[in-house]
């Protein structure tokens, strides 16, 4: 019994200790160019709602930050196809859906999104949860309908980007 | 008086010692990875496993990005209890029942979050296709299973957010089919397993999300080594884990998720306390081999105990 205890204990004590330590090949990585990422990141996203003639300009006001634990935020400012400001009809309403299509779940929260001027709109409290390819979707939906499908979905776009660490 | 067989020992030995579920922990959550169910090889009418792993995040494998995104140290966490237990009806059939009980930690920019909840309940059949009637050099002993998950945990399905502590199922029923080699010879043991699953649909009516689940398939080939005359049992295995694409339709939009492939390798020992029971340690890393796709990695240490009673 002594001698199995005295074994166990060397045993455990060694599968611990290396259990404890960094993954095996964690620092062989070359550091990717997050620069670039921020690059395009600072670019104009345009939405596109061809059904209504209106396009969505999409900017980054926090982040995109791959953390839960981290806000990120966006605002979208809608123009028509001559570049003035316009906004929905009444029994219009913008809807957000935001997943990540490679794993097929959704951010840590979806924070609030709100009209904050006819035409602008903002998500705040947004939080991811991780790296990888993300999208962002903005549908309009006939105002108070529980379901934005078949004749309630009026419009939709989307925004497909890839957030790095 | 009549003398034993000199083989019946090790045969024995190695029935007591080898079928642990080895894989104790998949990848992105926590369900995918305990394909080999803990199957009854000896005289043994009754037999229950307690397991207590703890699982570390190490980083993770995107679809879209050739590097291994890395995880800071202590971030994550996941432990989890399973407790299988395993009834033999005649010399060759045997069902089995694994409950899976998680507490998963989460610690990322000094906010700490956790959670508890049930995992996904396993229900197994195994059947002996090629008993070990007389010893053969190379004949091995042959069991097909066969194993149903039961959703009974919380998945990344349930809602439209998704906080990892929360996650400690897959989110859908599956059913496995598979077979598991075994061939022990002196003082060296190898196993070979390959199964292939396939995921049912579910619908989540709160979310509107129709979820199909694809095949998936894993395989496992394992070496033991013993000393002879010695209780303990060290081992090593490699396992590749494959989770085909799913399909998640939500009312006006459908996804198609990327396939998510990893491998398993893990050092374990083993000592036969007595007849009727046994211990088991190991550690499993998918870190070591690739390659990997679209998936979580971690490092998962695990303790059993194993206690049988006989025919």
């Amino acid at each position: 019994m002594t001698f199995f205890l005295k074994q166990s204990f060397i045993l455990i004590s060694l599968l611990i200790f290396s259990g404890c330590g960094p993954a095996f090949l964690q620092g062989t990585n070359t550091p990717s160019s997050q620069s670039d990422f921020k690059k395009k990141e600072k670019e104009t996203i345009k939405l596109e709602f061809e059904k209504l003639g209106v396009v969505g300009h999409f900017s980054w006001l926090k982040g995109p930050f791959p953390s839960s634990s981290k806000e990120s935020s966006f605002r979208i400012a809608f123009k028509d196809q001559r570049g003035n400001f316009t906004q929905l009809i009444d029994s219009y309403e913008f809807r957000i859906f935001i997943i990540m299509p490679s794993m097929g779940h959704g951010p840590a929260d979806t924070g609030i999104f709100e009209r904050i001027e006819p035409h602008l709109y903002v998500n705040k409290e947004l939080y991811f949860n991780m790296e990888g390819d993300w999208q962002i979707f903005v549908d309009v939906c006939l105002k108070n309908e529980d379901s934005c499908q078949g004749n309630n979905l009026i419009d939709s776009s989307s925004y497909f980007f890839e957030m790095g660490s | 008086m009549k003398r034993k067989p000199k083989y019946l020992a090790p045969i024995l030995f190695w029935s007591s010692l080898l079928f642990f579920p080895l894989k104790i922990m998949g990848a992105s959550c926590c369900g995918s990875g305990s394909s080999l169910p803990s199957l009854i090889t000896g005289d043994t009418r009754t037999q229950i496993n307690l397991s207590m792993t703890r699982s570390k995040l190490l980083g993770k494998q995107l679809s879209n990005f050739k590097e291994t995104i890395w995880t800071p140290s202590d971030d994550s966490k996941t432990q989890k209890i399973f407790l299988q237990g395993s009834y033999l009806f005649d010399n060759y059939i045997q069902i089995g029942l694994g409950l899976p009980y998680f507490f998963k930690q989460n610690y990322e920019n000094r906010i700490r979050k956790s959670n508890q909840y049930f995992g996904d309940v396993e229900l197994q059949a195994a059947y002996e296709v090629l008993p070990e009637v007389f010893y053969s050099n190379w004949l091995p002993r042959v069991f097909i299973f066969s194993k149903i998950t039961v959703p009974t945990g919380s998945s990344i399905y349930e809602k439209e957010s998704y906080d990892e502590v929360e996650v400690t199922g897959q989110g859908h029923s599956s059913v496995s089919l598979g077979a598991l080699f075994l061939k022990a010879k002196s003082s060296i043991d190898i196993q070979f397993m390959a199964e292939i699953h396939k995921g049912l649909k579910r619908r989540f009516t709160k979310r509107k999300l129709l979820l199909e689940p694809g095949l998936g398939a894993s395989a496992l080939l394992s070496a033991g080594f013993s000393p002879s005359n010695n209780p303990w049992r060290w081992g090593i295995s490699l396992s590749p884990n494959y989770e085909g694409p799913q399909t998640l339709t939500f009312s006006n939009k459908s996804f198609k998720t990327d396939y998510e492939f990893y491998w398993d390798t893990t050092a374990s020992g083993s000592y036969l306390y007595s007849r009727y029971t046994s211990f088991h340690f190991a550690i499993t890393d998918q870190t070591i081999l690739g390659p990997v796709h679209n998936t979580s990695l971690s490092r998962t240490f695990s303790l059993n105990v194993q206690k049988r009673w006989p025919l």
